[in-house]
């Protein structure tokens, strides 16, 4: 799909950028000054790019590793992310990514040495902690990973650092990178899930939900710790029913024991990317719904968003063990 | 609707013939064509002579012509040098380096690829030193300057196929040959526009009025906020009740806030659809 490469002129050696470029033989290569020159420019289609995004090879410069937001964690108390790529291949409509990006193209950061080491200065900072990293922010932790092979060189990294989780966050069913590999204890692999009926309307190019819990299951019995994500949580008339028909279907695919973290969250966009998402697509029914603005976040209506959590998290109260649960918090 | 950039007549003719454009004699600054095709709709083509400010000049002039912005498709499609590309070859850019200023631009290709990508870059004059590894002409930098103001930079291509390089120098070319270049692309120019209009159409119709707009705002008082809040009300009501007709209340109402309120909780209490045929 690939079928345009640009590359940073300072990562045009880099041995990650000949790497990647010899897994798209057919790709034109075109070089480019800095990254930024072709994802930041004005004037660009979004909605066009995700069509058919090019691929950019660049080198990062500046923080590596960022607190998460507050509420965003699954049982340490030292929450950070990565991000070794920006965008993903899925186009799944209430991502704020649309809104925060211009581009559509996928950026992928090719000195990860840089990364490594930053993790490192940030476990010695924090040296007789647990640091969570979260490397699935801002972008799909998994679904890229055949064309960056990122995964073949973090996992051996992590595995020698207990004290750093990693958490991979996908909705990707591309698992030979982990299923190749030996499954080790500070790493969870977690799925986002919608319930199956909003998944189809709302997340588009992305696996079945009936895949991903295959995938989830698969890696269940390979010996990974798992997580499920059921975030956003997406308001429809009848939502308990499908939320119902979802938890019934993902926690009868893998064994408790398995299960490391658990967490949900609301629909939340803050005011700027939601303006620019609904502009993209004003034809979407998902931005039809009862929102409201509330402080400077677009969000479902106060009553909707308590009931919706309320109802939700008591239903996975059935189903998840409560010391592996992380509900959201509703603070405004 | 889709706007061809060229510089030379020559360049031009292959694209005019098969078209079947006519010109309009009714403007004198550039030579401008316009016709219809069953297939791509309404086309316009306008000769600008050589060189990065012609072209940024015909393309503004093109613009003008086709009355303002219209989400089109723009066209450039000439000649071009390459040091050890075969003459005839045909090659979309998908970067463009206007040589005197040093500014980059980056058409975005969204649709299948077609034509090989390429560098390409914008110089002032005629040269024959066949850079390593760039498309060498005269044109792009200016029509993209002028163009991407227009319309989105996915829609903005720049088509140039070989006409001299190492071993076959410029000095050779006469107009007949510059038309014979051109003219077996015309069928891959044509699908690259067929590729973008769709998407192009697509965007106009995201930034049409929602249908009850112009009923709604002939009478009252209707600030800037109120007319945004409004349009965005009815493409609520375009997406979730498109076969409901307003509340009446709505057309009884003076001040744009009002009908705004009301329209709000009246789409408020419709049922939200995600993922259920309608």
């Amino acid at each position: 799909m690939t079928d345009v490469v640009y590359v940073e002129d300072e990562v045009r050696d880099h041995p990650r950028t000949r790497q990647i470029l010899d897994r798209l033989p057919h790709a034109d290569v075109v070089a480019c000054g800095r990254w930024g020159e072709v994802f930041n420019r004005r004037n660009q289609d979004f909605r066009l790019q995700k069509r058919r995004p090019a691929l950019i090879l660049a080198a990062k410069h500046g923080e590596w590793v960022l607190p998460t937001p507050v509420s965003y964690g699954i049982g340490g108390r030292r929450n950070v992310y990565f991000s070794h790529m920006l965008n993903c291949p899925y186009d799944c409509r209430y991502c704020f990514l649309q809104g925060m990006f211009r581009s559509a193209h996928h950026v992928v950061f090719v000195n990860i040495d840089d990364l490594f080491a930053a993790i490192d200065a940030t476990l010695a900072e924090h040296a007789d902690d647990e640091v969570y990293f979260f490397s699935g922010y801002d972008c799909d932790s998994l679904a890229f990973d055949r064309v960056t092979g990122f995964l073949d060189t973090a996992l051996p990294f992590f595995r020698d650092r207990p004290r750093a989780w990693l958490e991979i966050r996908t909705k990707s069913t591309q698992t030979r990178a982990l299923l190749d590999s030996e499954p080790f204890a500070n790493a969870v692999v977690a799925y986002s899930f919608t319930p199956d009926a909003t998944a189809r309307a709302l997340e588009h190019r992305v696996p079945s939900v009936a895949r991903r819990i295959d995938a989830l299951a698969t890696l269940a019995k390979h010996g990974w710790a798992v997580g499920m994500r059921f975030d956003p949580l997406i308001y429809t008339d009848d939502y308990a029913t499908r939320y119902r028909e979802l938890f019934e279907a993902v926690f009868a695919s893998v064994p408790d024991d398995r299960v490391h973290s658990v967490s949900l969250g609301p629909f939340r966009l803050p005011t700027g990317f939601a303006r620019t998402v609904e502009k993209l697509y004003p034809d979407e029914p998902l931005f039809a719904g009862p929102l409201e603005k509330r402080g400077d976040m677009v969000s479902y209506r106060r009553d909707l968003e308590e009931e919706m959590v309320t109802t939700v998290t008591a239903m996975l109260g059935e189903y998840a063990d409560p010391s592996r649960f992380f509900p959201c918090e509703l603070d405004d | 609707m889709l706007h061809f950039v060229v510089a030379l007549a020559a360049e031009a003719r292959p694209l005019i013939t098969a078209l079947g454009l006519q010109r309009d004699d009714a403007h004198d600054a550039f030579p401008v064509y316009h016709g219809e095709d069953p297939t791509l709709g309404p086309i316009s083509l306008v000769v600008t002579g050589m060189g990065a400010a012609l072209a940024a000049a015909g393309t503004a002039h093109l613009f003008h012509l086709a009355g303002g912005r219209d989400h089109g498709v723009w066209i450039n499609v000439g000649i071009a040098g390459h040091p050890t590309r075969e003459v005839g070859e045909a090659v979309l850019g998908l970067r463009v380096l206007d040589a005197p200023s040093d500014k980059v631009f980056y058409p975005p290709r969204i649709g299948p690829r077609r034509l090989p990508g390429e560098q390409i870059k914008t110089v002032p004059k005629v040269d024959t030193s066949y850079p390593e590894g760039w498309v060498v002409e005269m044109e792009a930098s200016g029509f993209l300057a002028t163009a991407l103001r227009y319309t989105t930079a996915e829609l903005v291509q720049v088509i140039k196929v070989i006409s001299d390089n190492r071993r076959h120098p410029v000095e050779r070319l006469d107009a007949a040959m510059v038309s014979e270049l051109i003219t077996p692309h015309v069928e891959t120019v044509k699908q690259i526009a067929a590729d973008l209009l769709p998407h192009g159409q697509a965007r106009a119709a995201r930034h049409a009025e929602p249908v009850g707009f112009a009923d709604l705002t002939a009478e009252g008082r209707w600030s800037v906020t109120d007319r945004r809040a409004l349009r965005r009300l009815l493409e609520r009501r375009a997406m979730i009740a498109p076969e409901l007709d307003l509340p009446d209340e709505v057309h009884r109402l003076w001040r744009g806030s009002d009908v705004n309120r009301v329209l709000r909780a009246w789409l408020d209490d419709l049922p939200v659809q995600l993922g259920v045929d309608r």
